[in-house]
């Protein structure tokens, strides 16, 4: 067995997270609803599920606190055990536990001890000290037993005995005297009934039984209960003559073979493999844009047709593939509401903690990766956004501040959002400390919009908070966020007004590997733009170019300007010039969180699915570059990142 | 014909152990996830035998077994519990269950018992 326990291991650890969650998520409902009684089966159901699956894994510890744990939850099931806030925090400690219990026994550990929290689940247990196993089997024996009645037919001494592995042994002696039952009068037990019930005694037992059947038929209606290893079944001439006979223990049946057929409907993959299909998938449209060019060149309608098709049909795979890797939210969300209120608790704020679009789906990778951020915008909103209920009730605000979290489909990106009703970011305070730590000159306030004097916060080696607190003050900050999320290919914007709440908005591409990208020229090279960034291509003709303080601006549709920028001049292949664009040169314009800047590139080369490579290592960091990809004839293109670009030379 | 068995479970990872088990060995499986999908289940493929839990969200297996033999009274229901459970074991087995299992389990004692089951005629 123990071999096929690791193919099980898998799924174990998967589902017993899901337990462990769902634990987590009913303490949480009940802590907020004590009467609210679902919740409480709900927990029991988890622990008693962990136990089962623990038990099957052999992983003891496990097995025994998600016992222990059900046990306790029992007693309160029963309302034996008030619902207060000390039963909440002992459960979801015992919850940590089975979290830290599973990892090392699942990776053959034996660190963690689990008698501190077992000692103190008894020791809550206290008020009803009866576990379920001390709950004696009541009814056991059927009434009849006792009562016997005078009978036609014979005397017959059954002696039973169970296997060794036996469990339950009462309940299945109770199977075997009903059975008996059933063809004839039990006119006695050795032992007796009661200390049949209490499993006072060790493998056999005796049932003495008046019947009109034959002692085969006796044998073969007990032959059919499970884990009765001998069946003696001896006349009784003479209740003189009664006397107890040897047992025979027949041997147990050989082992069964176990032919290898297996069937399943699902099957895990590793992210690994889903990794290697999405690169194989990539190569796969590489190859495909290759062909198309071929095609083009040699001018084959039937290539080109024919072409057509295996677009369609790789356009599929890559979407299936994709689609495997998507996640919904959710299973990263799930944690959030035991760390909000652990946080609230520990900071002595009232904080109420909404989620919404858990089922918007996500690509695993992006998933995996904004945890971490989302984390820190949650302490954040909690630490320094919510107010103490004193504080906020003087402001005429509810005592009770909300959090929010929120994912949401917009196209193709998703955007999750933190919102707080809490104080707001002061700019003012915001401008000071910069200026204190030398990053914006004072004399500068007024070409500062609002928003970008919120960004500062993102700079590295920003605080606003005077002493770092344990929560949010751990030297990761929002700079932190910042690069994680634009790591990803996304963007953060901050929104904010004092004394009302923040809102920090996370857009992040739904996935990574493949974009749709717009591909361009310059001094003789060919970059792609992700297309996501790109909000409009302007030709030369219908562009307005302007001159604000001799930097070339281009005039937008709505009368606002956007900076000009030279594709060759920011790639670093031309001197800055703040020169005006040739002639004939495009203009792209680029939209990045709400900033856009103009990009005038020498020629547009078309548009194209791109596969992201990564950059090797000496190159990763440069500023303006997001990674290369491989053309379809064969040529490396670099892919320009929106982000970054405009910000190389200021 | 192979033996249908609905195999009813809460837990995924308990399904998964007793389908391996049993389909090695040629039995067909169904799964239901709680009682009242394993009386849905159970109209719908009339198994050979149900093996069944007894904690389960929505309808326990206890209810569920009671439904199952109200409209099926020869349904064959074989109880799969854990440990600390015998006093609904018992319930169980007055309700109409042929025999129980204790959870964790050796594959041979599940196929031993199920084939018992099988064998037996359903009344007791």
């Amino acid at each position: 067995m123990s071999d096929d326990m690791s193919a099980y291991k898998e799924v174990f650890l998967s589902e017993s997270a899901e337990y462990i969650q769902s634990i987590t998520d009913g303490l949480l409902a009940l802590e907020s609803d004590p009467f609210d009684l679902e919740p409480v089966e709900t927990v029991f159901r988890g622990a008693h599920s962990l136990k089962g699956m623990a038990a099957a894994m052999c992983y003891d510890r496990t097995a025994e606190l998600t016992h222990k744990m059900e046990s306790l939850m029992d007693t309160v099931r029963q309302r034996l055990q008030p619902i207060d806030s000390s039963l909440i925090d002992l459960m979801l400690r015992a919850v940590d536990s089975v979290r830290d219990l599973i990892d090392d026994e699942s990776s053959g550990g034996q660190s963690v001890d689990i008698d501190d929290i077992v000692s103190a689940i008894l020791a809550r247990a206290e008020i009803r000290s009866t576990p379920e196993e001390d709950v004696a089997v009541q009814e056991v024996i059927p009434p009849e037993v006792a009562e016997a009645m005078p009978d036609v037919g014979s005397r017959f001494v059954v002696t039973i005995t169970l296997a060794e592995t036996c469990v339950l042994k009462a309940v299945r002696a109770y199977m075997a005297i009903k059975r008996l039952g059933h063809m004839g009068t039990v006119i006695e037990t050795r032992p007796s009934v009661q200390q049949i019930e209490d499993e006072e005694f060790d493998r056999a037992f005796e049932v003495i039984l008046r019947t009109q059947e034959e002692p085969d038929a006796i044998e073969k209606a007990l032959s059919v209960i499970s884990e009765i290893e001998g069946v003696v079944v001896a006349l009784v001439e003479d209740e003189l003559a009664e006397k107890v006979m040897e047992i025979e223990a027949r041997s147990p049946k050989g082992r069964l073979s176990v032919p290898k057929i297996a069937e399943t409907q699902t099957v895990r993959i590793s992210i690994g493999h889903l990794d290697n299909m999405v690169n194989l998938v990539g190569e796969l449209v590489i190859i495909r844009s290759r062909f198309d060019k071929i095609a083009h060149d040699l001018g084959s309608l039937e290539l080109g047709e024919t072409l057509s098709v295996l677009e369609q049909v790789s356009g599929d795979l890559q979407h299936e593939v994709m689609q495997t890797r998507m996640v919904p939210v959710g299973n990263i969300f799930n944690r959030f509401p035991r760390m909000v209120r652990d946080l609230a608790r520990d900071l002595g704020k009232d904080v109420a903690f909404e989620m919404e679009g858990l089922d918007i789906e996500l690509d695993r990778t992006v998933l995996d990766e904004i945890g971490d951020p989302i984390v820190h915008l949650l302490r954040n909103s909690i630490d320094h956004g919510i107010e103490a209920p004193d504080v906020r009730e003087s402001a005429g605000k509810p005592a009770r501040g909300t959090v929010r979290l929120i994912a949401r489909r917009e196209r193709e990106q998703v955007r999750v959002i933190v919102t707080d009703d809490g104080a707001g970011m002061d700019a003012d305070r915001i401008w000071q400390k910069a200026v204190e730590r030398g990053m914006v000159a004072s004399a500068d306030r007024d070409s500062y919009a609002e928003s970008d004097i919120l960004m500062l916060t993102c700079v590295p080696g920003f605080s606003t908070v005077k002493e770092a607190t344990k929560v949010s003050g751990r030297g990761v900050g929002m700079d932190v966020v910042k690069g994680k999320i634009e790591y990803l290919g996304g963007t953060l914007v901050i929104k904010s007004r004092s004394g009302v709440g923040t809102e920090m908005i996370l857009a992040l591409p739904l996935t990574l590997a493949i974009i749709q990208a717009l591909l361009v020229a310059s001094a003789g090279q060919v970059f792609a733009v992700p297309l996501s960034a790109v909000s409009e291509v302007l030709s030369p003709e219908e562009v307005t170019l302007k001159t604000v303080d001799g930097t070339p601006v281009v005039v937008l549709r709505d009368g606002s300007v956007a900076p000009l920028y030279l594709l060759d001049e920011v790639i670093g292949a031309a001197p800055r010039s703040k020169r005006q664009p040739l002639p004939g040169e495009h203009i792209v314009l680029m939209e990045i969180g709400e900033e856009i800047n103009a990009l005038a590139v020498g020629g547009l080369v078309g548009r194209q699915e791109v596969v992201i490579k990564p950059l090797s290592p000496l190159f990763r960091g440069l500023y303006g570059l997001g990674g290369a990809t491989v053309l379809g004839d064969g040529r490396v293109a670099l892919i320009l990142d929106p982000r970054t670009l405009f910000h190389m030379g200021a | 014909m192979s033996k249908i068995v609905l195999v009813v479970d809460d837990a995924a990872f308990m399904r998964m152990m007793i389908r391996d088990i049993l389909s090695k060995e040629g039995y067909v499986i169904h799964e239901a996830v709680n009682g009242r999908d394993a009386v849905e289940k159970y109209t719908e493929v009339h198994p050979d035998l149900v093996t069944m839990d007894i904690t389960m969200p929505e309808m326990s297996g206890l209810d569920a077994l009671r439904i199952i033999r109200q409209k099926d009274p020869v349904a064959r229901v074989l109880i799969v519990s854990a440990m600390g459970q015998q006093k609904m074991i018992v319930e169980a087995i007055e309700s109409g269950a042929m025999d129980f299992l204790v959870k964790p389990f050796q594959p041979t004692k599940v196929l031993e018992t199920v084939k018992k089951c099988l064998q037996s005629s359903p009344r007791s």
